[in-house]
């Protein structure tokens, strides 16, 4: 399975699960995203799985626009402490979609805790890389950012 | 008649999620009681009256179709219908929790209505739903 087909799943499943979950409605982009598109804080989670196909999904967005998805998917106020746990939920439903599309719904995976952490922009362009990324802008013109990362010996 | 419902799932989100869905369906619900895991959930099940249970299935110390299985074992609370609430589409994996007595299984992300129609479904017609 080459890495083009698993990140045009992720993105569609992320574009499904923000608009079922929290009323966001998404486009896919070509945005380069650099630090001037994050001037602030970052969250990312990870999510790793394993079956038939094993690795992890990555979603990163800037905090502001997390803290929105809190707002919009539970309609809580304290939306900071939230954060990362309301985008690694929203990755934990984009990623059963993702494996049910990719490997079929008599397919069998494990996915582990989604991981979140908080970073600059400057940390997040020194990580290593993806094998793909897939990158989405929101109405309010934020992006969100996806990676899929595929472990040898499973595609 | 106001439904008691008991939503288990390690996850802090999908808890708050599933009790706001609930309160935009327009059912009657009365008390929700949340847990971690199934071990939780039993003690709850154990003190309190409950009318449904949503339970997710991948839980530490004690997952959800363990929790399905003690249920079962406790003639107090082996009628009480169970709602699966899962990322899992493993229509294999769906199946086996059917027949093991589960009521009925939503796939998250799930709109309000959704969750209506399948709480009426299982509780039948008496739930006094606003649209």
């Amino acid at each position: 399975m080459d890495a083009e087909t698993l990140g045009s799943a992720l993105q569609t499943a992320t574009r499904q699960v923000l608009e079922e979950a929290t009323f966001v409605f998404s486009e896919p982009t070509s945005e380069p995203f650099g630090r001037s598109s994050w001037p602030g804080t970052l969250i990312r989670v990870r999510l790793g799985f394993s079956g038939p196909l094993s690795g992890h999904f990555m979603l990163v967005a800037s905090s502001e626009l997390c803290q929105s998805l809190v707002a919009d998917m539970l309609g809580e106020s304290d939306t900071e402490a939230l954060a990362g746990e309301v985008l690694g939920e929203i990755l934990n439903m984009a990623t059963g979609i993702a494996l049910t599309e990719l490997l079929g719904s008599d397919s069998s995976w494990a996915l582990r805790v989604p991981e979140a952490e908080q970073l600059s922009a400057a940390e997040f362009l020194a990580a290593p890389a993806p094998d793909v990324w897939v990158r989405l802008l929101t109405e309010e013109e934020q992006l969100i950012v996806g990676g899929v990362f595929i472990e040898q010996g499973t595609q | 008649m106001a439904y008691n419902i008991l939503v288990v799932d390690d996850s802090s989100i999908t808890r708050r999620v599933v009790k706001r869905v609930l309160s935009l369906t327009g059912l009657d619900v009365g008390e929700i009681y949340e847990a971690q895991d199934g071990i939780e959930a039993l003690e709850i099940l154990g003190d309190q009256w409950v009318d449904l249970v949503f339970t997710d299935l991948n839980m530490p110390r004690m997952g959800g179709i363990e929790l399905i299985g003690k249920m079962a074992e406790d003639h107090r609370i082996e009628s009480t219908p169970v709602i699966v609430v899962t990322s899992d589409r493993d229509e294999l994996r769906l199946a086996e929790l059917k027949a093991k007595g589960v009521s009925a299984c939503i796939n998250k992300p799930f709109r309000p209505e959704v969750l209506r129609d399948v709480v009426k479904q299982v509780l039948g017609d008496s739930t006094s739903g606003g649209e």
